[in-house]
Formats: C-alpha cells, structure tokens, sequence
C-alpha cells in the first residue's frame, strides 16, 4: 500500500488527528516538500501520520494538490486576479476555520503554491484598509479594550497585593510568636485564657 | 473574516507581509505593538527610498531600479476632526502620538496611504524616519527631498543619504553648505532654488560629484568654472562664450575638469550662445564614426529625469582631444542649450 514513490500510481495512506486513514495519490504528495523530505526516499511502512491536522483539513489540502498534479511548475506567487474558476471555487467554499487550518497544514507540508495563494488572499483581505479595520480582520485587540484589559491587569495587581501585604503581616505576627522564649509565651497564653476567664465570670 | 495572523507561524507572517504593497505593510505596523514586531521581522525589502520634508506634509517614496518616484505615503497638515471620518490615536515611533485620519487611495501606478495629522512637525518627521527604519530592509542608499524652510531644526539627519533633492526660492551658500556638511557619502545634488553666496574652496558643495541646479544663474556659473566632479546639468546659467570656451581649454590641456564625464546647460531665455565664440581657435574635428559611436544616452538615473538619446553629429558637433592622454570629448553647441561630453 505504502512504499517508495515511482510513478503517480502509487497511494500512500494519510493519518489524521482522529486516527482515521485515507488514500492520496503520490503525485499529490510530492507536492508536499515535507513529505519529500520525510519519506520521499526511504517509504513509508504503515499510514504517515499527520496527526496535528483533521481529516477534513488534510483532505482539503491535498484536493488542492490532486488537482494541480497537472499544472506547470510553481514559479513564484500567482496574483490573485489570474486563478482559476476551480481554484477561486476552492478558496471560496471553505469558512474560516477550515482556511486558518488549511493555511497551517499546507504550511506544515511546506506545499509552496497552497500557502503562498493563501497568504497573498490574506493580504488582499487586508488590502485598501486603514488601521482600525485592519485591527478588526486580523483580530487584533483595539486600543479601548487594551485599555480596559491594562485596568482589569492593574486592578488584579492591586488586589495581588493587598493579598500580599496581608500574607506579610500574618507571617510576621507568626514570626514574633515563634521568637517569644517559651516561659514568656506560656506566660501570654496564661494571661489570655485568664482575662477570658474574668471576662466570663463578669458576664 | 477575521485572521489571526498573529498566530501564524514566522513564515505565513513573512509571506503575509511580502503580497503585501508597501502602504499597506506601513498601516499594519502601526496597528500595534506586537503587530509592529512581527513587520519588523519579517523585515519586507524596499528599492530606493525617498523621505520628502516639507513644511506642512511629510511624504514616503519608493523608486524601483530604472523607474519613476513613486509616492507611498502621505502626511499632511490638516485638521483630522474637519475630514468627516472618526480620528484614530496614531502613534509612530516613540515619540510622536498624535489624533489623524487615514485614507487610502489609488494613484495612476500604485496605492499611497494619506493621513491627516492636525500638526506636521520635525518630531513627525524624526519619528516617521526612525519607524520606517526599523520596518524595512533598505536596498540601495536613501533619497531625500527637502525644502529649506525645514532646513534648520525640523529635519532629522537620515543616515546613507546618496541623493538629494533642494526645493525652496533661494538658499544662502552658507545655509547649504552646512546641511551638506551632514551628508558625506552624498554622490548626486539636485537643487531647484537659486543659491546665494561666495565660493570658498572649502564649500561641501564642490565635493559633490552629480549637480544639477534649477536656476543656473551667476552662481551656476561660477560652479561650473571649479567643478570637480563627473556629471553637471543647470538650466538658465549666466555663462559667456569665452567662458565655455574657456572651459574647453583647461579640458583639453588637462588644467581641470579630470574627472568629467559630462556638462549640460541651457542659458537665460534673453541670451543667445554664438558658436563661432565657443569654438575660437579651439583645434576641433568633425564626427567620424570609426573613432565614437553617433549617439550618446544619459544616465538619467542620476537626476531622475528621462531624456532621449543624444545625436553627437551634423554641423553643431564638435570634438575635441586632450593633448596628455588623447582622450576624445565631443559638444554640442546650440543658441539655447550646450553639451560636452566625454567618451569613455
């Protein structure tokens, strides 16, 4: 099933984070510098494991690859205006969670084309965009809520603090005790317990 | 959609900032602290820069390798409050905090980013320098177009300046010469107010190897006559037949001008250059094309300017050689403008 890539024919079982197995072709996954580098030469035994990713993710990667088995030779990024119907579809019908993931993936698997299409997307997304719509696509806290996590912080630091102080006083306190020779703590409890003794005795 | 591009790892980031233009890695990085790292070390490459200084705007430029100036980045003095968008807290480098309004638009070849701050000053100027600094790797050596009303205490010194641009009426030589003296590996002066002043042998300004000046006049002149370095172009020089003549001379017995590749200039509108003057007892020769090529092309790159290729042949061409080393220079010579150029 897995071995040593020779022709496009050969299948190698992919792993993802479920444990679940699928085929991709070897044409596919040469794209992939990673797995060239990883497995390329020597094959692989059982299943590759790319178990950071889901299997939805790594199927979706490797669509991309399938399809541009056939394409020429990547030579740098490709703007964004000259891709394809198939490839504008492919970018297109992914939400956001899958094209964060599929970014990672295809960033892990070092498939050059994959990540460059999707990071030049990125940075169209941000494209035309001043600063504050900028801080809102890449989700970047705005100056107010800075502000009020500084306050939130500073406050959590004030009660730190007292928290602190406290736990100061109280371990000084021990400490006289701990320091009193014992005849005169004896003496101190003595005179407690009597005072509470009168105290009693009054009421 | 929202992006955690903070998220990615170092090479999404890089590859994020490279599709980028460099308007819109500069508005990145003022988005925030972290935001402003992340730029800083994916460190994108620009061709040459250009930090314009003027007294009420302050502009970023970029000059690709053969190609035009093109402005990327714009401030100017204007109440942001007036603009009918929210004003936003800029803060560019560590010093300057300020309330402005970005807008971005699109200029016939690229995008450019404008923003209104409600006063433009030296410390804008110190602060935009130092962030555009520390968030680009420079390519080539710097640029910088200043006007001389910014000249004393509002333009910070930008390090690896090779060419500069003067605007302005008139500066004193005395004033020049001292912002000179602040730029030692300067190769190319552009300067487009007339300039007042004595020569010394001392003056920064004959050290410098490419000058061009707007207005010429007297002082033009005067220049020409101690000129020392490769390339000169004036326009509206003050300057006599005899003078040109003159200065053929000393070229041709090697008294001065070693180093001339080329003169260029145009004389005041009411003067007309006669060139039987020009050529008076000069031993001149006629253009043969088996010792030099016909056509000759400036460099423009050195002031910016786009010319067509020079014709060094027909009746108003004449050359010359230089009696120590046989080294042959060619001129042309018109009743506005004349050339001299020296073929390598």
């Amino acid at each position: 099933m897995t071995s040593p890539a020779s022709s496009s024919e050969v299948k190698y079982l992919i792993e993802s984070s479920e444990g679940n197995t699928f085929d991709v072709s070897g044409a596919a996954l040469r794209q992939s510098n990673t797995f060239n580098a990883m497995f390329l030469n020597i094959g692989a035994d059982g299943p590759i494991p790319f178990t950071d990713y889901n299997e939805a993710t790594l199927k979706k990667v490797f669509e991309y690859c399938e399809h541009s088995v056939n394409e020429e030779n990547y030579s740098g990024p490709k703007h964004q205006d000259d891709l394809s119907k198939w490839d504008l579809n492919f970018f297109n019908e992914m939400d956001q969670k899958m094209f964060i993931d599929v970014i990672n993936a295809s960033n892990f698997l070092d498939i050059e084309r994959l990540t460059s299409y999707c990071c030049e997307r990125i940075a169209r997304m941000l494209r035309g965009k001043n600063t504050q719509e900028m801080i809102k696509v890449i989700t970047l806290p705005t100056a107010e809520e800075l502000e009020a996590k500084q306050k939130v912080e500073e406050k959590k630091a004030a009660a730190a603090k007292k928290v602190a102080e406290k736990a100061a006083e109280t371990a000084e306190k021990t400490e006289t005790l701990e320091e009193l020779p014992v005849q005169q703590l004896v003496q101190t409890t003595r005179n407690k317990l009597t005072r509470k003794y009168l105290s009693f005795s009054n009421e | 959609m929202p992006i955690p591009l903070l998220h990615f790892p170092y090479v999404v980031q890089k590859k994020i900032f490279d599709s980028m233009n460099y308007c819109e890695v500069f508005v990145t990085s003022l988005c925030s602290k972290r935001m402003k790292y992340c730029v800083i070390r994916a460190k994108p490459r620009v061709p040459k820069i250009w930090y314009c200084v003027y007294p009420d705007e302050t502009r970023i430029a970029v000059q690709e390798e053969g190609k035009r100036v093109e402005t990327i980045l714009e401030f100017f003095e204007e109440n942001p409050w007036l603009s009918g968008t929210k004003p936003e807290k800029l803060k560019i480098g560590e010093d300057f905090i300020a309330l402005g309004t970005f807008e971005t638009a699109l200029n016939i070849f690229n995008q450019m980013c404008l923003i209104r701050v409600l006063k433009n000053d030296g410390t804008l100027a110190k602060s935009l320098y130092e962030h555009v600094k520390s968030i680009y790797r420079y390519t080539e050596p710097c640029g910088l177009e200043v006007h001389i009303n910014t000249f004393t205490d509002e333009v910070p010194i930008y390090e690896n300046v090779n060419k500069i641009l003067l605007k302005g009426k008139s500066v004193k030589l005395n004033d020049l010469d001292s912002f000179l003296s602040q730029y030692p590996n300067l190769s190319t002066l552009m300067i487009q107010p007339s300039v007042i002043g004595q020569f010394s042998d001392s003056s920064k300004i004959l050290e410098i190897s490419n000058i061009q000046l707007s207005n010429g006049g007297h002082f033009g002149a005067s220049l020409l006559s101690r000129f020392t370095g490769r390339n000169i172009a004036c326009r509206n020089l003050f300057i006599t037949e005899a003078e040109i003549n003159l200065l053929i001379r000393k070229w041709m017995k090697s008294e001065a001008y070693h180093n001339l590749e080329t003169i260029h200039f145009s004389v005041t509108p009411d003067y007309v250059l006669d060139t039987d003057l020009i050529i008076d007892q000069l031993e001149t020769e006629e253009f043969d094309p088996t010792k030099r090529p016909q056509w000759y092309q400036i460099d423009y790159k050195l002031y910016n300017i786009p010319t067509s290729p020079y014709d060094f042949s027909g009746g108003n061409c004449f050359d010359v050689i230089r009696e120590n080393d046989g080294k042959r220079a060619s001129f042309l010579s018109f009743p506005t403008y004349f050339m001299f150029l020296v073929w390598n």
